[in-house]
């Protein structure tokens, strides 16, 4: 008698669909003991599903948080100055400022959108995040910088993310 | 994490530094035009001053 195989560990063991684990029910698929496995199925397909757009749909939705930014500093800068620390919201350098902010913000959009180099421009949102967290945290905190905390989450979050769909890659 | 950006990409990067351009020359151009009085704000004022407000 053939000495036995020792059992794997379980991390080494192939994930097996729920579907191949359901009982088979002789009432058929519509009984209520088949039930929980169905909707054990479809809970596993909507967790694949998830996993696989999630980051898609995170980068898509800063993105538009950013191009909706980014347009109206560019196109309305009098009405963000007053949130440049330190330089006083009448100069004009306050406006280049949020010109120049609302340019990055601008370009960072279409990169995310698009998905081109999503990785980078996460990186690149993140650093643009956490200065404007820091520049109204100088002013106080308030639940404007609080929203923006949450947003440098999503930046941070998405910087990591390796599997992207919908990347513009050549 | 530095993939290629490629043609494709480097072609809506520029297209969109170049419309976000064209907006900050728009905005800067505009800078000085606040939000104007609506016009029946002298008329509001005139009642309120002059005590016709009844």
């Amino acid at each position: 008698m053939p000495p036995a195989e020792p059992e794997p560990p379980i991390s080494q063991i192939p994930p097996t669909p729920h579907t191949l684990l359901a009982p088979q029910a002789p009432e058929g698929a519509g009984s209520p003991r088949a039930r929980p496995c169905v909707l054990a199925a479809l809970a596993e397909r909507g967790a694949v599903i998830t996993a696989e757009w999630a980051p898609t749909a995170g980068r898509i939705l800063l993105g538009v948080v950013f191009l909706w930014f980014g347009y109206h500093e560019l196109l309305e800068p009098a009405q963000w100055t007053q949130y440049i620390p330190v330089i006083s919201e009448s100069s004009s350098l306050a406006v280049i400022a949020v010109l120049a902010h609302g340019w990055v913000l601008f370009v960072l959009a279409a990169a995310l959108l698009a998905g081109v180099a999503p990785r980078v421009a996460a990186a690149i949102a993140s650093l643009l995040m956490l200065e404007i967290v820091i520049a109204l945290a100088a002013t106080g905190l308030s639940d404007t910088a609080l929203r923006d905390v949450g947003v440098l989450g999503l930046a941070v979050c998405l910087t990591g993310c390796k599997n992207q769909r919908l990347v513009l890659r050549n | 994490m530095t993939g290629q950006v490629g043609p494709r990409g480097l072609a809506i990067l520029v297209l969109a530094g170049i419309t976000a351009l064209l907006l900050a020359i728009l905005g800067w151009t505009q800078r000085g035009a606040g939000p104007t009085a609506p016009h029946s704000a002298p008329t509001g004022v005139y009642l309120v001053i002059g005590g016709t407000t009844r």
